[in-house]
């Protein structure tokens, strides 16, 4: 077996030499590590200053320990090509484990009950008047711009367009960011890792749930109207338990990307695009196989990278399809996007403390 | 009882175990970082586990 190099300390340090297997090793065990030290977090929910100190003393370390694992993990892409074969059993282990350190996680969730009732605030900030989202690029693109402007995006169609559902109203297009913060104190973001455990155990909804019914329902959207919502990873979450939870419009369809959505049963008229990269750990948190229904379309995208669950990666992997693959895809988007001009409004989701 | 970070520190510790047949001059800065880390977790730990018990006793007193 080849040497590869393994950089912790950033380029200009002289590599170590080290044989494939070891890293593989190395790699996993700081992943697992990691996800047991963000369960100690979810365990200590509920005592206010434990929680303080570990919110302390643990990101860092969180931090630092990804940052080895990553060193690592990028040595790894750059093996030679004839090693690349090995890549695949990185990502194996690492899917391996994901599902024990979710179940892990959501255990300790579950048993110390993180549920929050807390006001939200929503506001309009911005609203422009701009071309609608026609394919899966532009709606990465924007899901990319949700979260540096605002928290939540609705696109309305102008009165008098042609709708998508064939509707006598308007049609909305509602955008959901993955988590702002990682923080499980209620903060300033309702896209939160609190409104994600929320979410995830389904006790109560979210925060972000409902900053995002108001926001929805102040934006207008009524019974005569239609909706598509894109979400990527909590947002995704979000959007899907919304579906659940019943709207007063009509629901055409949801574009998931990279969140763990297969545990929940959405209406069977909603259609579903449900995008995953086959190494991403975060999907596969709700340790539920994938939906096996006519309406619900699995898209499974090869990642270019180890750990695939970034907006980018996602990204990037979309723009590496062929022709016809990419083709095939925006075809699952036919009836659910508008296609002429739209209203687009950044809204600001905040808790009230 | 063992703590979860103490399941994560003993983790860690495996992964010292095979950082060992490492070679090159980058070694010893990877196997610091791994030791430090493993010492910020054991510290985190035992302020953690303390400030844990003190809240429940005043629950518990209370």
């Amino acid at each position: 077996m080849s040497n590869t190099n393994c950089t912790p300390q950033g380029p200009s340090t002289p590599p170590v030499r080290v044989e494939l297997h070891q890293l593989h090793a190395v790699a996993t065990t700081i992943f697992s590590t990691i996800a047991f030290v963000e369960a100690t977090l979810a365990a200590l929910a509920e005592q206010p200053a434990a929680l303080a100190v570990g919110l302390v003393k643990l990101p860092p370390i969180i931090q630092d320990l990804g940052a080895l694992a990553k060193s690592c993990l990028a040595a790894a892409a750059n093996y030679e090509e004839t090693e690349r074969k090995l890549i695949p059993e990185i990502e194996s282990k690492i899917a391996q484990i994901a599902p024990v350190a979710a179940a892990a996680i959501l255990g300790v969730v579950n048993l110390s009950g993180v549920r929050e009732a807390a006001g939200v605030e929503v506001k309009r900030i911005e609203s422009v008047v701009g071309n609608a989202a026609r394919n899966i690029d532009s709606l990465l693109t924007r899901l990319r711009a949700v979260g540096t402007i605002g928290d939540i995006r609705i696109e309305v169609s102008l009165a008098g367009d042609e709708v998508p559902g064939g509707r006598p109203g308007r049609h909305y297009t509602l955008y959901l960011p993955g988590t702002q913060s990682w923080s499980l104190l209620p903060g300033r973001s309702v896209f939160d890792l609190r409104s994600d455990l929320n979410a995830m155990t389904g006790f109560t909804a979210s925060a972000a749930e409902r900053a995002t019914r108001e926001a929805l329902e102040m934006a207008g959207f009524g019974s005569k109207d239609t909706l598509t919502v894109v979400g990527y990873s909590e947002g995704a979450l979000v959007g899907a338990n919304l579906i659940q939870h019943g709207l007063e419009g009509r629901v055409l369809g949801l574009v998931s990307i990279a969140a763990p959505i297969d545990a929940l049963n959405l209406p069977t008229g909603v259609r579903v695009l449900n995008l995953q990269h086959s190494n991403d750990p975060v999907p596969m948190l709700d340790l539920a196989p994938q939906h096996d229904h006519p309406n619900w379309f699995n898209w499974k995208l090869e990642p270019l990278g180890l750990i695939g669950h970034s907006l980018e990666s996602y990204q990037a992997s979309i723009d590496a399809l062929g022709t016809s693959s990419l083709a095939s895809l925006n075809q699952q988007l036919d009836g659910l996007l508008d296609q002429g001009r739209v209203q687009i409004q950044d809204w600001s989701a905040t808790r009230i403390r | 009882m063992p703590t979860i970070l103490s399941l994560a520190t003993d983790m860690l510790y495996q992964a010292t175990g095979v950082v060992v047949d490492w070679e090159g001059p980058s070694k010893t800065a990877f196997e610091r970082d791994l030791q430090r880390l493993i010492r910020d977790l054991e510290e985190a730990d035992k302020y953690i586990t303390l400030v844990a018990i003190a809240e429940l006793a005043v629950v518990a007193a209370a």
